[in-house]
């Protein structure tokens, strides 16, 4: 009797590791690796590596916040704009005090508050977030345009560190993503908050009848989505060097790709902290794949529309299969 | 169900007042007097967010104050040729006496072009072509054999003959000027440096970043790769971060178009060797010149030249070609004296 | 049987309002145009605007369609540049124009069926499938041009989007017209636009009345894939050229103008009516912005103002009178 329990726990925990979102993810991204080290020269060097990790920082960044919000059964489509306006902050910051700190803590700042307003639109304004921030996305980018439009802004070398500098050897932007995801897991698991989100993601209704405070958890996720978009920005510009006014649009596609690829549902209530880690290293490496096998530019967005099409398919079908185990 | 009629009749029935009242304000001509005697000229970039654009913006400024005619300059943000279009048509019922543009895509304005010459506007382009049938001039900053000369002969100069693979990196594969750039410089290859192979080309679409992202994905693919040609100011900086960021600054050297304002660091630590550009504020200030020649109808080829102020006459280089003037070489030593 | 004729009284008399008040906005929008920028309003000018957002005014028939099932397409600016070059590059490969033009056709409606299959039989929510299907387009559209752009159109084809009747009237504004009044009557008067109505407000409900909830959704995206194909006939006329970025982001603006138009961004209510005048509320502000000389960029945050706005008026107007 005793033995049946035992070996019948054993096994619904090998089931529940079966089907644990990020596995896929995760074992495709090693099939591929190795592939790729296999047949295409100049994959497996490290500064390719490292390069990757590197380019898909920024993404990673913020994609490590979205991820929170959709978790909590919301979307964050103004990531690009706010990208690219926190960079604006940053340098502006940056041409008057130099160094890197003081630019940093506004654009986090900024961000912080742009997180603040989408969330209370979305909490007590009663807008869909995909509203709320599709209308975010254009008014930042059209305020941006209309502010900068006439040429690029530049910061002097101080103020790229975090673009570009190395700090042991490993690229601060690895860092920075490595942080933010250590902060990302505290969060979701040591504290109530963390809780909150995914329990309010996966069942609202629920949520509401006991009580959990929706519209303060709501608000929480996005302002973080925003102060990571402060953060990312001091990576973005310093590796890029100089910011168009046009600059990081299309961005927000790549982090919700990065999120879903990762195998956080975006409906809700199913994910884990390191899903957009994976999803952007993911992306990074099949571009970079793509890239060193000389398959023309044309083809990358098809193929990032497919992966997501097919991911997201799957997470369907990974979904009806457990329910249909229970 | 009848109520539903009733009720959806009542507010049609607003709807049809409202449309009324609009449309007897239309027919009452609301129709304010075109206060301005000077005429008005309609001057179009490829698109607004670039330096580049904004120096011939204030070439232009220049010309009118000195012509007396009144500038709109109008055009959009990034590379868009139906919002370009929408422009052209927006002047016309502006009603602007003169058109000046920078088309991004030669057939696809000339319609818009066509319509504007139908309502009796002047068109002339300038730094990118309209289709030759949609206009009667082009001013040509120099000629596309000149640049495509030049590029590739500082390229060849910085990598000691020009022997190995190259790669091209432009702004998009639709663009006029880009397209005779590209085919300038492969055939004087072809003749004067045989052994340079434009291997690959590649497309920024004008944003820094991505021309950064394939230039450092392609050098990495191809670490034989002898130097980079760019032509398209903001992919030049990409470029340039890009060969930086690999550490070869200098191995893989870097010649083509530049904008002296966003390449200055990289000329001055010798990323890049050497950067070709025209003067855009020069270049705006010419095609104005010009609109204003079609506008007091002294436009004429048979002259030889146009009148253009303070840079003196331009030249026909054909029936409807003016050119500017020769192209500037930017290195280490005259870049400081250029601010645009 | 169960089925009702969906069309609850009380919301009628919101719709009523809304109507007049949008009507209302429209005209002293054009009026304050009129008289504070020269040369704005004529008859010919205001009728050569309709050039513009007639592509954007078939996109948002079909989006008003799609959001009162309680989905939601951001895929028909993609899908219309690859239905474009889909035309384009088809003919360039020797295939007749008519020809491709029905294959641009045949493409978009499938394409737009293939978005209702996913949401419809895989049950997706139709924002991540058609933010990726959006992706998938542009990106097909890209491989197709091979980032390139063909325009070598004939005069009879670019008449379509460029013609004028006596001189003042664009050539394809009667046909936007006709199917204003087609897409109306299938909302208003039919068992498939009551059904439309029926998913939105309680798709469950529907499904227990016997209604086939997939094929409506099929239907719908269909449709609206049919809607796009003709919009990119009419801007590929228009501009005579097929590119693979033409009309990027141009979901935005068309979500904006159905939103404003009162359809409720959760489903189950919105009108026609209500979508043409949001459409023209907020094409002649930004048309009349960039005539007296302010730059199109505001243009960019006003339609995510108005977007924004919009919902928030929806949402808690029907509050207010409930």
């Amino acid at each position: 009797m005793m033995a049946q329990t035992a070996s019948a726990e054993r096994a619904q925990s090998r089931a529940r590791v079966a089907i644990r979102p990020e596995l896929a993810p995760l074992v495709f991204l090693v099939l591929l690796s190795a592939i790729l080290g296999a047949t295409t020269t100049g994959f497996l060097a490290v500064d390719n590596l490292v390069s990757i990790v590197a380019q898909v920082a920024v993404v990673g960044t913020v994609a490590l916040a979205v991820n929170l919000v959709i978790l909590n059964g919301e979307i964050d489509v103004s990531t690009g704009s706010l990208l690219a306006t926190c960079s604006l902050v940053f340098g502006a910051v940056a041409n008057s005090t130099g160094g890197v700190l003081w630019p940093f803590l506004a654009a986090v700042g900024f961000g912080g508050v742009i997180g603040i307003i989408n969330g209370s639109l979305v909490a007590f304004g009663g807008i869909p977030s995909i509203i709320a921030t599709l209308g975010m996305l254009l008014i930042l980018r059209g305020l941006l345009l209309v502010k900068a439009a006439v040429g690029v802004l530049a910061i002097d070398p101080p103020s790229r560190g975090l673009g570009i500098d190395f700090i042991l050897g490993i690229p601060v932007p690895v860092l920075i993503l490595v942080a933010v995801y250590v902060v990302a897991e505290i969060i979701v698991r040591r504290t109530t908050f963390g809780r909150d989100v995914i329990a309010i993601g996966s069942n609202g209704r629920a949520a509401r009848f006991i009580g959990l405070p929706i519209g303060r958890v709501k608000v929480i996720c996005f302002t973080l989505s925003g102060i990571c978009c402060g953060i990312a920005s001091g990576v973005f510009f310093g590796q890029i060097g100089q910011l168009q006014a046009t600059a990081a649009t299309g961005f927000e596609l790549r982090v919700i790709a990065a999120v879903v690829l990762g195998g956080t549902s975006i409906i809700g209530g199913s994910g884990s902290v390191i899903a957009p880690v994976l999803g952007a290293v993911l992306v990074g490496v099949i571009l970079n794949g793509l890239a060193l096998n000389a398959v023309p530019e044309t083809l990358e967005q098809f193929i990032l529309g497919l992966l997501i099409l097919t991911a997201i398919s799957l997470d369907a079908i990974r979904q009806r299969l457990s329910l249909r185990r229970r | 169900m009848t109520d539903t009629l009733k009720e959806m009749s009542t507010s049609r029935r607003e709807v049809l007042v409202g449309l009324a009242v609009g449309a007897a304000a239309l027919a009452g001509g609301v129709r304010l007097a075109n206060a301005a005697d000077r005429p008005v000229i309609g001057m179009i970039p490829k698109y607004t967010s670039d330096p580049y654009f904004t120096a011939v913006r204030k070439g232009a400024e220049e010309a009118c104050k000195e012509l007396n005619c009144d500038l709109l300059f109008d055009g959009p943000a990034n590379q868009d040729v139906t919002a370009q279009a929408d422009i052209v048509d927006r002047m016309i019922r502006q009603k602007v006496s003169a058109i000046s543009i920078a088309a991004s895509d030669p057939s696809a304005l000339a319609p818009a072009a066509k319509r504007a010459a139908a309502r009796g506007i002047k068109v002339s382009s300038w730094d990118s072509d309209l289709d030759p049938s949609a206009r009667p001039v082009f001013l040509n900053m120099s000629e596309f054999s000149a640049i495509g000369q030049t590029i590739a002969d500082l390229m060849a100069k910085a990598t000691d003959g020009g022997k190995g693979d190259f790669l091209l990196v432009t702004n998009s594969f639709t663009s006029t000027n880009m397209n005779n750039w590209r085919e300038n410089i492969k055939s004087y290859a072809k003749t004067k440096y045989p052994e340079m192979i434009v291997k690959a080309e590649l497309s920024g679409d004008a944003d820094i970043e991505k021309s950064k992202n394939v230039t450092l994905n392609y050098l990495r693919a191809n670490p034989n790769t002898r130097g980079v040609i760019v032509i398209d100011g903001n992919a030049a900086v990409g470029v340039a971060e890009a060969v930086d960021q690999l550490g070869l600054a200098g191995k893989v050297p870097i010649a083509g178009i530049g904008v002296p304002s966003t390449i200055r660091p990289y000329i001055k630590s010798g990323t890049v060797s050497a950067a070709v550009l025209w003067d855009p504020v020069d270049l705006g200030y010419g095609a104005i010149y010009i609109s204003k020649a079609q506008l007091d109808g002294k436009l004429d080829p048979k002259t030889g030249f146009v009148d253009a102020g303070r840079l003196g006459k331009m030249k026909f280089i054909a029936d409807d070609v003016v050119l500017l003037g020769p192209p500037t070489v930017f290195t280490k030593e005259n870049i400081d004296k250029y601010d645009f | 049987m169960t089925v009702t004729t969906h069309t609850p009284p009380r919301r009628l008399g919101s719709l009523l309002n809304r109507s007049v008040l949008l009507a209302a906005f429209f005209v002293i929008e054009l009026a304050i145009f009129g008289f504070s920028v020269p040369n704005y309003l004529s008859v010919d000018g205001v009728l050569d605007t309709s050039r513009v957002f007639i592509e954007a005014g078939l996109l948002s028939l079909g989006m008003t369609l799609v959001i009162i099932t309680g989905g939601i397409d951001l895929s028909v600016a993609a899908l219309l540049a690859l239905v474009s070059v889909v035309i384009g590059f088809s003919h360039q490969a020797g295939v007749p124009l008519p020809l491709a033009m029905m294959l641009g056709v045949i493409v978009g409606t499938g394409c737009g069926l293939l978005n209702g299959a996913i949401v419809a039989y895989l049950h997706l929510h139709p924002l991540v499938v058609t933010l990726a299907t959006m992706a998938l387009f542009r990106g097909a559209a890209y491989v197709i041009s091979n980032a390139e752009a063909f325009s070598s159109y004939p005069e009879w084809f670019t008449n379509i989007g460029g013609y004028y009747i006596a001189g003042t009237v664009p050539a394809q504004l009667p046909v936007f017209v006709l199917i204003c009044v087609v897409v109306w009557v299938i909302l208003a008067k039919t068992a498939f636009g009551r059904a439309i109505y029926g998913l939105g407000e309680n798709e469950m409900a529907v499904q227990f009345s016997g209604v086939n909830v997939e094929r409506v959704k099929l239907k719908v995206y269909g449709l609206m894939g049919l809607l796009v194909s003709i919009a990119a006939i009419i801007e590929t006329s228009r501009i005579s050229t097929s590119r693979a970025n033409m009309a990027v982001g141009l979901e935005l603006p068309v979500i904006a103008a159905v939103v404003l138009g009162g359809t409720k961004i959760t489903g189950g209510y919105g009108t026609v009516t209500g979508t043409i005048f949001g459409l023209l509320i907020l094409w002649y502000l930004q048309d009349g912005l960039q005539f007296a000389g302010i730059s199109a960029d505001w243009g960019l945050v006003i339609t995510g103002a108005f977007l924004i706005l919009g919902v928030l008026v929806n949402e808690n107007l029907g509050k207010v009178r409930d």
